[in-house]
This record gives structure tokens, sequence and C-alpha cells, in this order.
């Protein structure tokens, strides 16, 4: 045993005005954001009297309602009775096409993000290792074309997409945002903290620049490349304006946001409950894919294993 | 074992001068070490003799082959970064495949799925060289590791098996221990000489520090302001450099200059006492001498005398500084702890010159001839 005195846990619990103003602020931003999940999510275990009313606190009664258009159409009692949930979830697939929406948003910020990846990677690699004419004259035309908002330059765009006969097709979808500005930006700053050293181990190994960008950049370059594709994949999904300029016939190529507005205000009144289903699946993969990011990219952080 | 060959390289990056025309004969198997300040352009000779810079002008042959021109990975060469460079991403086993796969299989073989299945024996054969480089350097243990769970002494033996594994013409070493603590560094020293016995290769290194340069190389270049000053063996560079700058930067402690006389007679005098050499130029003059060569003596017989202003006890030696008694010039002798003991701070103490290791630097800091003096001759 020693002789060192052992000294009781005291509590460590001390009130502090300012921490709990700091907390009392950040509870109330927390608040305010989650407000509109909270709605949605609400919304989708309620059913449309419910919703109406205002009534059913959270989670709603959960008690069955006879849907009156089920029975219009011809169902019976049995068939057209069921619990919110079913029925909000069920018509959000029914009426609109929602898996073909979702296959079509996975398919377009798929392709975006490869081809901006294959584009952007190359470019920033040139901006930030290769000496040659000109190099800063370009780099500053990147920045500033950061500085063009998209919906300023949309109608000229869309004109010139309708001239080559592509409105209407996945290549409208895809096409004017396969040069991401901002990701060769990104991946250049990125790439002027990897040392030149690596580059030139590689040289000697006898790769080639495209072996060395494919090979080296990319594999050190994960943690900013995941930064880079929650931004982007976040924008294409949820991307309404450019899809809604496009898209203007064929429901086939209709994006998830699309496929929102099959729910709005018609001759029967809005159906907020099924809408709110819709917004549910929509955002579903993301806030997945974010949290399967968000521990990559703590990882990214640590791999930097150079000196 | 590769005789290299630079002529006349010079590199201007815009309108600054790095190199001003170097030319070096680098010797088959031997340990030449690049070495000057930082900024002396040692690097990017090194850098131009692996084909990273391209000269300005000048040329560098590699047995006999003018390889200006090519590419660094068809120089067969390897190189030691100071960093390491090792992949990141990669385990060290695949760090030191990837110099042989990019040299040994062809395109659709490196292709990540089907390559393996094409080049089956051929990857098992790379294998095989890449494990028996790992038993020489002792790495076998680590072969499944990535460089970010190593210690900085692994990843220089991982940087150093990369570059083995190829078999290369020449190792090019560019500052490869300055990352590593004070001894670590002093083991890997000789590890790298036993290394380059055994691998019986030419090595170039680079480095700034004159103690690595003296204790490893078979040769040493030194270099400074973009300008070979001098080449020769460790022993010509320390005790017959050719050039002032020279025995200033190599030696620790800094070699003691002192101003001198010439006289007519080209006696050369020290403080204005006669030091026992003889002169062919005449006028002021820089003096040199190290401070093992600096002895302490009897009032009589001193050429200058001074007091201890600092000693640095090493424990088989003491260097002790001492401010000549002109008021301006400061020199360091080495004395061995039983002569330190016996002096006294505060103490006036009078010292010699040996008048053999006297060396004599003109004004254009270059060596001039300097013999001994007919009495301080050494009978046959």
């Amino acid at each position: 045993m020693t002789d060192t005195p052992v000294t009781l846990p005291t509590s460590t619990f001390q009130f502090s005005a300012t921490e709990a103003a700091k907390h009392v602020v950040l509870i109330l931003g927390a608040l305010i954001v989650l407000l509109p999940f909270y709605v949605m999510v609400s919304y989708t275990l309620k059913t449309p009297v419910e919703i109406m009313s205002g009534s059913g606190g959270l989670f709603g009664t959960q008690t069955p309602f006879t849907d009156a258009f089920c029975l219009k159409a011809g169902g019976t009692d049995v068939e057209c009775t069921k619990s919110a949930l079913a029925y909000n979830f069920g018509s959000a697939f029914k009426k609109a096409p929602l898996l073909r929406y979702l296959l079509n948003g996975v398919a377009v910020t798929a392709a975006i993000f490869l081809i901006q990846v294959v584009v952007a990677l190359p470019c920033a690699y040139a901006l930030a290792k290769l000496r040659f004419w000109g190099r800063d004259a370009v780099f500053s035309l990147v920045l500033f074309c950061l500085l063009i908002p998209v919906h300023a330059i949309a109608l000229p765009l869309f004109i010139m997409l309708a001239k080559l006969g592509l409105t209407n097709s996945y290549a409208a979808l895809i096409v004017p945002w396969t040069i991401s500005v901002f990701g060769i930006f990104l991946m250049r700053q990125f790439f002027m903290t990897v040392p030149d050293d690596l580059i030139d181990a590689a040289r000697m190994d006898g790769m080639s620049e495209f072996s060395i960008i494919w090979q080296v950049m990319l594999p050190t370059a994960i943690p900013a490349l995941m930064a880079f594709a929650i931004f982007s994949v976040v924008a294409h999904w949820n991307d309404y304006f450019w899809p809604r300029i496009v898209i203007t016939g064929d429901k086939s190529l209709f994006t998830p946001p699309l496929g929102l507005r099959e729910f709005r205000a018609g001759l029967d009144g809005n159906d907020f409950g099924p809408m709110m289903a819709t917004a549910c699946v929509i955002v579903t993969p993301l806030i997945i894919c974010f949290l399967l990011a968000q521990r990559r990219f703590i990882e990214g952080i640590t791999l930097t294993g150079m000196k | 074992m590769a005789r290299i060959i630079l002529r006349d390289i010079a590199k201007t990056f815009g309108t600054t001068p790095i190199l001003n025309g170097v030319s070096l004969d680098i010797e088959p198997g031997e340990f030449l070490t690049l070495v000057g300040p930082s900024g002396c352009g040692k690097s990017t000779l090194l850098r131009i003799l692996s084909g990273l810079e391209e000269p300005t002008s000048g040329t560098v042959e590699i047995d006999g082959k003018d390889v200006t021109k090519t590419r660094p990975s068809l120089r067969n060469l390897a190189m030691v970064f100071q960093s390491y460079a090792l992949y990141p991403h990669l385990t060290v086993a695949e760090n030191m495949l990837t110099p042989l796969k990019m040299r040994d299989l062809d395109r659709m073989e490196r292709l990540p799925l089907v390559g393996p299945l094409l080049s089956r024996s051929k990857r098992r054969d790379l294998m095989d060289q890449v494990s028996a480089t790992a038993n020489t350097l002792r790495i076998s243990d680590l072969l499944s590791r990535k460089p970010g769970q190593l210690s900085g002494g692994q990843r220089q033996r991982v940087a150093l098996g990369r570059a083995m594994v190829r078999r290369p013409v020449a190792f090019l070493m560019d500052e490869p221990l300055s990352n590593l603590d004070a001894a670590l560094r002093v083991h890997m020293r000789a590890e790298l000489s036993a290394l380059h016995k055994m691998l019986n290769t030419t090595f170039v290194y680079v480095t700034h520090d004159q103690a690595e340069a003296l204790t490893m190389s078979s040769r040493i270049a030194v270099m400074m302001g973009g300008d070979l000053l001098q080449v020769g063996t460790s022993d010509q560079v320390y005790s017959q450099p050719t050039n002032l700058k020279v025995a200033e930067f190599i030696g620790s402690p800094k070699i003691n200059i002192l101003p001198g006389e010439v006289g007519k007679t080209g006696t050369l005098t020290v403080f204005g006492q006669e030091v026992g050499v003889s002169c062919v130029t005449h006028g002021p003059v820089s003096v040199g001498i190290r401070s093992e060569h600096l002895a302490l003596t009897s009032p009589q017989q001193a050429v200058f005398s001074g007091t201890e202003t600092y000693r640095e006890n090493l424990g088989s030696d003491v260097f002790v500084h001492v401010a000549v008694s002109d008021g301006q010039h400061r020199v360091v002798l080495r004395l061995s702890p039983a002569q330190a003991s016996s002096i006294r701070s505060g103490d006036a103490i009078h010292i010699a010159m040996d008048p053999a290791h006297v060396l004599v630097f003109d004004k254009h800091e270059n060596r001039s001839s300097a013999t001994l003096a007919r009495s301080h001759e050494v009978p046959a």
C-alpha cells in the first residue's frame, strides 16, 4: 500500500452562468433546425384529419381510419381501413413512382460525382504540382468561376441544351455539372499540402503522371474527396431548380425532389401526409450517407502518416 | 555499379542561378557525399542526376550513356528522400513492391482485378524479391503494416528497402537521416556504410551535416553558392582544404582563422610573431589552424595569448574557447581533460601553433602553399 492520502472524489459540478447561456443558445438553435424535421416525421404518422385539425401530438393517435378515396374507387371497408403510417407511405409509393425517382436520383448524382472527380483531380493536380506557363492565370480563372451563380447561366445553358436536342434526357441533368470549379479548387488546396517528395518518389518508381494522380494522389486525398462528395451529392440530390427546368415532360426522368410536386395542392386539397412520407424517403439516404462518410472523415484525417 | 559523369551542369530558376557549371566524376562503387550549407545547390544537383529536374545546360552520363533527356525511371537509379516519401495508403510490402511492379509488369498485368490473375508467377517472384530485401534490412515483421504505424527509424529502413529492391545502378540519398533523432542517426550512419559495403553500389549522398559526410564517404564534394569547391577524401578535405570556405565548413569545432602577414622574405607572422612557416605569397593572409593543433606552452614560446571565455566538456576532450588578447579574435583549443584542469579561469593562456598544420589562405581565399621554415624542419 502506498502512503499517499486517498482523496475522496468531490463533486466537480459547478454552475456557471456563461456555460448555461451557451447551452441555451445552442439548444434553441438546434430546435430551430430540427423543427421542420419534426413536422415532417410527425405528419407521416398522422391521418389527414389529424393533420388538418392539428391534433394527435407527435405520433398521432394511431387509430386506423377509413380512406374516402379508396371507398369511392370501390374498395370494401376492410380494404380501406388502415393506419396513418401505412396510408401515407403506401400512397407515396403508389401515387408517384417514387422508386423510379429514387433510382434516377442515384444514377444522376453518382454520374455527376464520378465525372466531377475524373475532371477535377487531374485539373487540381496540374494546378497544384506541375509547372507550366500561365498556371496562376488559370487558377485565378478557377477562383473567378466560383463567383458565378448557377442561376445566372441557367438560361444560356438551357438554350444550348435545347439546340442540341438534349432536354428531357439524363444528359441534360448530368452534363452541365460535370466540371465542378469548387471541386477543382478544393482538391487543389488539398494537393498543395501533399509533399513533393511523394510525387518525386512515384516518378522514380516509374509511374506516369496519370498513374500518379489515380494511384498516389487519389488515395491520399480520400478525406478531401469525402468532403467534396458530401457537397456534391447533397447539392445534386436535393436540386429542384435544374431538373425542373430541363425535365419538362417525361415523368420517368424525374428526380426525387420533383416527385414532391405530385402531392402539391390540387382540386382535392393538399395531401400532406404522403408528401411528408415522400420527403422522409428522399432525405433518409442522404442522412445515412452522411453518417457513414462522417466516420470515414475522421479516419481519413488520422490517416496522413507522411512524416 | 555505375560511373556517373556530370559535365558543366548549370541550372537557373527564372533568373536565379542555382548551379554554375558543375562537373563531377563519380567512380563506380564509391560513396560520394555532396555537402554544403543549405541553398548551395546540392539537392538540385542530385535531382538533375536523378532526372527529376532538367539542367539548363550540361550533360549527365551514366555508364557512358548520355541520359540528360531520359526519364527518371529509365535511368535505373533509386532515391531515398528526407521525408521518406512512402505511399501512406499502402502497406510496407506494397510500398516496396511498387517500383518492381512498375518495371516488370506490363499495363495489362498491373490492372487491379485482372492483373493478379494474368501474372501470378511473376507476382510471386516479385514478392520473393521483396521479402529477401526485407530480410536483409530486418523489416520482415513490418511488411503488413502501413507507414503511419511505423517509427522514424523503421520508415527509414522501409524507404531504403524500396530503393534496394529494384537493384539500381546507383542510390541517391537526399538528407535521409535528418528526420531521425541524434542517437539513431549515428547508428544509421554505421548501417548505411555497412550497406554500401555489402551492396557494392555507387552511393550519392546529399547532406548539410559535415559530420555525416566525414564519417561515411569515400569522397566528399564540398559545394557552396552553386559551385563545387573541392572534391576529395575525408582526410584531404579536412586537413588539406583548398579554399578558406571549405576549411571553415568542414570540421567541428570550426577551424580557427587568424590574421597573418607574409614578409618580403616569405616568413609568416601571426600577431607579429614568427610561426615557423615560409610562404610564396606576400602581404596579408588568413591563417587557419584546427583546434587540435593549438597547444599550451610557456610565455616565451607562445605565438599569442588570451583568456578563457567558455569551455565545452565532451568527456574525452575539452574544447576551451579563448579570447585572444588583441581583443578581436577568438580561438578554440582541443585539450585533454588533464590539460584543461590545469587552466584556471582568469589565467592568461599561452598558445603555440603546430607549424606543420598551419594552413595559409591568400586574399582570394585560396590556399597558398606553405612550407616549414628551415629552423622548424624535423630532422630526418
